[in-house]
């Protein structure tokens, strides 16, 4: 647990910059809330609604100005100059005021009167008693132009035009006057002044996105259209080596805290994710046409097409001859059809190269890995099917309404299961073979027994007479697979923390 | 906004003929039926004096977009310049040229048109756009110059 800290003077060095300011008692549901089988999580997780986050960036910037004495706005732009960190930036600051706030742009004494003079200057030429505003040299009555702490006066138009510009169409939280050479920085309530509501609630949305970005304690939830934010400890570095810091947002969104995968990935670690979803897309297609539509040369393996009619193949890597049907050599063939026309057991292959090895493996787990997503949008879709059906018997049996609701659990662990056993095969293709992989593999065994068991009373019939025996059965076999679902995250869990998995691929 | 990009270009152009540095043209181009497009100019630049780029005036056309100033104008040397940070295409690449990094709304023609007269004997080599002039003037000054001072020539206003 992180530890609470006040805002006194005293607590500033004992300040761990890469916790967020997270009030224990904030009214927010825990992060792994759900994940409550998991008795050793190594690392701390919860929720933050849109609010919380903006209290937390508005916390932060509180307490620099305390620390600092400077006002919250100017806090602000000093904490997104130091990247929100905030210890370097106290550090610095306590070295020397005067050269952090030059460095980030602060007027020193006040307005600069010499760049403050140049727009009037300029305007003397033609219109010697009018403000002209530099950016559209329009002449407005003086009231109309405004500045901000730099003292550059610009007619109120085109700083609006300027603010709406940089926030909305560049996407910029921190930016500065429109002169030219001008270092300061355009602040929270010259923005709030200057922008309109939509453009202002965007700039606290930059805000916050700038926070996010550079805390490593703090990820978005990456479901589209929620805007939750977890904070976690864990998910960095080598520490991913180790664990698969899979996250619940308070919307209920799982993922991934240390790659950032928009669902539940373990047991494989982080770091092959993107290593099996390269390979997936690039050989989704190709090898699955390969399969469909290419034979292997007999001899040396390589894939052939086969371009015209006739069954002759010679294979233009190794030279080798044979039938297209029947796969044998074809001088032994000749062109006596009647060789081929019996099905004959394929005889063991042995001039298979490393390349097909590797691709029939590779299509062993991706098949299985693409079965499980399938099946268990399958079993969601099942599930809704049989709903109507449920209400009927429902009335007529003597089931509750939540006991009726045994299918949906049961699809809910399903689904869970599913996902798991999906990464599963990816990270067994990954494993090094051995033991160790051998152990992994039985126990991923009895997981999916487990599951295709449940799929299939998902299939069968719901009468009145029989509901009440298949409730139990199912309920029954749904402990059993959540059981065997943690047994298998658990150990493959503890496997990553003692460093008992091998990769057939570098890692580190 | 394209009534303060229009605006701010018409004063542009009154400053300019008012006062410009020596060497240097500027004027909005002139489209067929003879009306001025302020859109566009057409943009001479002189070569520094005791620089290898001495003796030329380097043509360049100026388009400024319509959320001119917010927005910076593209400056293009036409025909493309031998230069490390001008693209193949004649762009020019500078920060002041960039809206993500240093253009400021009220950087005015005149600035521009200086900082890339700066820019020509001071190249930036953190951000080459060409192959031919930054490998060139890494690895042979002497050509480098050579093939600067013939540019030169060849772009000696007639």
């Amino acid at each position: 647990m992180m530890s609470d800290y006040s805002d006194d003077d005293g607590s500033m060095y004992d300040y761990d910059s890469d916790a967020i300011s997270v009030e224990e008692d904030d009214d927010v549901a825990p992060a792994t809330k759900n994940k409550g089988k998991e008795k050793s999580t190594p690392f701390d997780a919860r929720s933050l609604s849109i609010e919380a986050l903006q209290d937390a960036v508005a916390k932060d910037i509180r307490r620099v100005a305390d620390l600092t004495g400077l006002q919250p706005p100017i806090a602000s732009i000093l904490l997104q100059y130091f990247r929100w960190n905030e210890d370097k930036l106290l550090e610095r600051f306590m070295d020397s005021s005067q050269d952090v706030l030059r460095e980030v742009g602060e007027p020193q004494n006040g307005p600069s009167q010499e760049t403050a003079r140049r727009p009037s200057k300029r305007a003397r030429l033609d219109t010697p008693s009018e403000f002209m505003c530099m950016i559209c040299c329009d002449t407005p009555p003086i009231e109309e132009a405004s500045d901000i702490r730099c003292g550059h006066k610009f007619c109120s138009s085109c700083w609006k035009e300027y603010v709406m510009t940089k926030i909305k169409q560049e996407g910029q939280c921190f930016f500065k006057c429109m002169q030219d050479g001008c270092a300061v920085t355009v602040d929270e309530p010259n923005i709030k002044q200057l922008a309109d509501d939509a453009t202002f609630e965007r700039y606290k949305e930059l805000l916050r996105e700038s926070y996010v970005g550079s805390n490593a304690n703090l990820r978005f939830c990456p479901h589209p259209g929620c805007a939750e934010t977890v904070w976690c400890t864990g998910g960095r570095g080598q520490s991913l080596l180790t664990e698969v810091p899979t996250v619940r947002c308070s919307k209920g969104h799982s993922f991934c805290f240390g790659c950032g995968h928009d669902s539940d990935h373990r047991p494989l670690i982080c770091r092959l994710v993107p290593v099996w979803i390269k390979n997936a897309r690039d050989d989704a297609g190709t090898s699955q046409w390969l399969k469909a539509n290419t034979r292997s040369c007999p001899k040396c393996g390589n894939s052939i097409e086969k371009n015209g009619g006739c069954n002759r193949i010679l294979c233009r890597h190794c030279q080798y001859q044979f039938c297209w049907l029947c796969m044998k050599k074809w001088e032994s063939h000749g062109y006596n059809n009647a060789i081929c026309n019996a099905w004959q057991e394929p005889e063991p292959d042995e001039g298979t190269n490393e390349a097909k090895k590797n691709l029939e493996k590779w299509l062993f787990y991706f098949d299985r890995f693409n079965n499980h997503e399938l099946s268990a949008k399958l079993d969601q879709d099942l599930c809704q099917r049989t709903e109507e059906k449920m209400l009927e018997v429902q009335e007529t049996s003597q089931l509750s309404w939540i006991e009726s609701k045994f299918m949906q659990q049961a699809v809910d662990v399903l689904t869970a299961c599913r996902l798991t056993l999906k990464w599963s095969y990816a990270m067994a293709y990954f494993l090094t073979p051995g033991n160790q992989k051998q152990i992994f593999e039985d126990l991923q065994a009895d997981l999916e027994k487990a599951v295709e068991e449940l799929s299939q009373m998902l299939e069968e019939d719901i009468e009145t007479k029989t509901v009440k025996a298949l409730r139990l059965r199912m309920v029954d076999k749904t402990v059993y697979v959540r059981g065997r679902h943690d047994v298998l995250l658990q150990d493959t869990a503890a496997g990553l923390a003692e460093g008992r998995w091998s990769w057939i691929i570098p890692v580190e | 906004m394209s009534g303060i990009c229009r605006a701010r270009l018409a004063e542009e152009r009154k400053q300019w003929r008012k006062d410009h540095p020596f060497g240097f043209y500027a004027k909005p181009t002139k489209a067929v039926d003879g009306s001025m497009n302020l859109l566009e100019w057409e943009v001479g630049i002189p070569g520094k004096q005791g620089t290898p780029w001495e003796g030329g005036v380097y043509k360049l056309v100026m388009t400024f977009p319509e959320d001119y100033p917010s927005k910076p104008p593209k400056c293009k040397f036409a025909p493309p310049l031998f230069h490390p940070n001008v693209y193949p295409s004649g762009t020019v690449c500078l920060s002041i040229l960039d809206e993500e990094k240093s253009w400021k709304p009220a950087i005015t023609i005149k600035q521009v048109l200086l900082g890339i007269q700066e820019l020509l004997n001071d190249p930036n080599v953190n951000d080459p756009a060409q192959s031919d002039a930054y490998t060139m003037f890494k690895n042979d000054k002497q050509a480098y110059e050579r093939r600067v001072r013939q540019q030169a020539r060849e772009n000696i206003p007639k």
